[in-house]
């Protein structure tokens, strides 16, 4: 059986920062996923001991979303405390 | 025939559909028998009440679910035009087709300007074409309740949504502030809360207040699709695809193209879907059974459940890498028992839309009425209170919703706060004989309305003489003229809650 290469594995990360609230700390991290032309991106969501993936859709820029939902992310955090 | 003779009815006409033409009703007002007889032939696919005078035909309206009426202008106690005009004046959810021996054009005219649907001349080509006729006077008012139903249901929706920016409760003000920063971004949101509390107005806020708004907003229950049935449900066929398959159609991912896809109750997705709805939510693209390529789709996901999905991923009921990919917003609806303080406008609103849906003036709650909701726990949440408020238009049209008008059910949690108090107390009077007085007013009053106001026959039904229920309705009100007349009376649970604090026990 050959080596399991699929778009996964050549998944690379891009962007990350961490935002967030007072003690609610979330990172964010853009890893961008397959090859040309079914490149697309990933973004992690992290924190307070939950995680969220969110599949960027064609013709969104996942670097301008990125702070968004880190901060969206973390204020659901919070509402759910 | 007699002109005050009651109408007479070929078939009983129960839960019209104007879609299927033997289900529709038609009210044939014409004083002349043979006519009767001769459009009998052409109606046959239709119900079909007949009316010979203006008095027969609106008394057949007040009794009977009508469609269409097909009028002549000449009857014995009035004219045609007069019908017309009180039809339209108490029922604009009828279509009238004008058909008259007469064919002056001013009489035609005069018929259309009165709100006639459609003019006929008595002739044997327009009986041959009486169905199309009909045909065409259904499909107008079809037409026509759907943009109304929809109108309303647009209307009630933003009422809804005012309501919930305008809510008192902290969690909810902090669940809508969350909603509108999330409605202009594409990110996925997981609506959870219990049964009953307003998941999808919440997703279609999301969706009215996002840059989707113009695009359609499109649900899916999952829990209402069969399994077996679910790909072609969600992603669509090509024609042959499977046995049956006699056209392409598109499945509801592409149908909300540009717009929004609301996943309620994803919680009872089965292994299968899991897989399926991951594919869709990583590629975002779908394929259609039978297609050789997947057609991109940009679609909003929002999805709901009654369910703890985290708890469901912990036991191995839901894939961890599906649940990930729900969980990047993540909104709580309160429910009901912890909003109280919406509880009056809330009323309010059910109360409005339901006694419009009546055409009913709305009633109002009392305090008192307003205390013993805000005691009990809604476990059925917004919905539950909406039965209510639907019961309560019905039974106290325009007037003030007292406590003793509020089902015993609803009195539960006021009833054991009452019995806490008087435990406290020395002077504990006698609980049981005041709950079981209690359950007796309530269900006089219940069998009193279930035999529309017939007192004598709810006596009977009850097993008591009419002058013990007489006496017991007068022990629940003194002073009150209980008299002889049968009226419709609503249930009520009467003041037990007083009554215990006044330390009555008989």
């Amino acid at each position: 059986m050959g080596a399991q290469v699929t778009a996964e594995n050549v998944l690379e990360k891009v962007a990350s920062l961490t935002a967030g609230r007072g003690a609610m700390q979330v990172t964010a991290s853009c890893f961008v996923l397959g090859v040309a032309p079914k490149q697309r991106y990933e973004i992690l969501l992290e924190g307070g001991g939950e995680r969220g993936v969110f599949d960027v859709p064609r013709g969104v820029d996942p670097h301008e979303l990125l702070p968004i939902a880190a901060e969206l992310f973390a204020d659901s955090l919070l509402a759910r405390r | 025939m007699s002109s005050h003779e009651p109408p007479s009815v070929t078939a009983a006409p129960q839960k019209p559909d104007v879609r299927d033409p033997s289900l529709a009703t038609v009210l044939v007002v014409d004083d002349e028998e043979s006519f009767h007889r001769t459009i009998a032939k052409y109606l046959s696919k239709y119900r079909r009440i007949s009316a010979y005078t203006g008095w027969q035909a609106m008394e057949a309206l007040n009794k009977h679910h009508i469609d269409v009426v097909l009028l002549d202008l000449n009857l014995p106690d009035t004219t045609g035009f007069q019908v017309l005009d009180q039809i339209r004046r108490e029922r604009d959810d009828v279509e009238v087709i004008v058909c008259t021996a007469h064919s002056e054009i001013r009489n035609a005219v005069e018929a259309v300007k009165k709100g006639a649907f459609d003019f006929l001349v008595k002739s044997f080509e327009n009986y041959q074409n009486m169905a199309e006729h009909l045909r065409r006077a259904l499909e107008h008012r079809r037409n026509k309740r759907e943009l109304l139903e929809s109108r309303t249901q647009k209307h009630w929706m933003r009422e809804a949504f005012q309501l919930m920016e305008e809510s008192q409760s902290e969690t909810m003000q902090m669940v809508i502030r969350l909603a509108r920063r999330v409605a202009d971004t594409p990110l996925t949101v997981l609506i959870e809360g219990e049964s009953g509390v307003g998941k999808e107005v919440l997703a279609r806020y999301i969706h009215a207040r996002s840059d989707r708004a113009d695009g359609p907003f499109v649900t899916v229950n999952v829990a209402a699709v069969p399994p077996g049935l679910l790909g072609s449900y969600w992603f669509g066929h090509v024609k042959g695809a499977f046995t049956g398959a006699e056209r392409t159609q598109i499945g509801k991912f592409e149908l909300a193209d540009g717009g929004t896809i609301f996943l309620d109750e994803i919680g009872e997705l089965d292994a299968d879907a899991q897989v399926k709805l991951l594919r869709v939510l990583q590629e975002r693209e779908v394929e259609r059974l039978g297609a050789q390529e997947a057609t991109p789709v940009n679609v909003r996901v929002l999805a709901a459940t009654n369910r703890r999905l985290s708890e469901e991923v912990k036991i191995g009921r839901f894939r961890e890498d599906l649940y990930f990919r729900l969980n990047v917003l993540h909104l709580t609806l309160p429910p009901v028992r912890d909003r109280v303080e919406d509880l009056p406008s809330l009323v309010r609103l059910l109360l409005a839309k339901h006694a419009g849906m009546m055409n009913r003036e709305a009633p109002v709650l009392g305090d008192d009425a307003l205390q013993v909701l805000q005691r009990y726990d809604w476990p059925g949440n917004v919905r539950e209170l909406e039965n209510l408020m639907m019961r309560m238009c019905a039974f106290s049209p325009g007037g003030e919703i007292r406590q003793d008008d509020i089902p015993i059910e609803y009195w539960l949690p006021t009833l054991n706060q009452a019995a806490d108090e008087l435990v406290q107390r020395e002077d504990t009077p006698r609980l049981l004989a005041l709950a079981v007085q209690q359950f007796e007013r309530y269900f006089i009053r219940l069998m009193i309305a279930r035999c529309h106001g017939n007192r004598r026959l709810a006596a009977r039904a009850l097993g008591i003489s009419y002058t013990t229920l007489k006496q017991r309705l007068r022990e629940e009100r003194p002073g009150a003229d209980v008299g002889d007349g049968d009226d419709v009376t609503p249930p009520r649970s009467g003041p037990l809650k007083a009554d215990l604090r006044a330390g009555r026990g008989d």
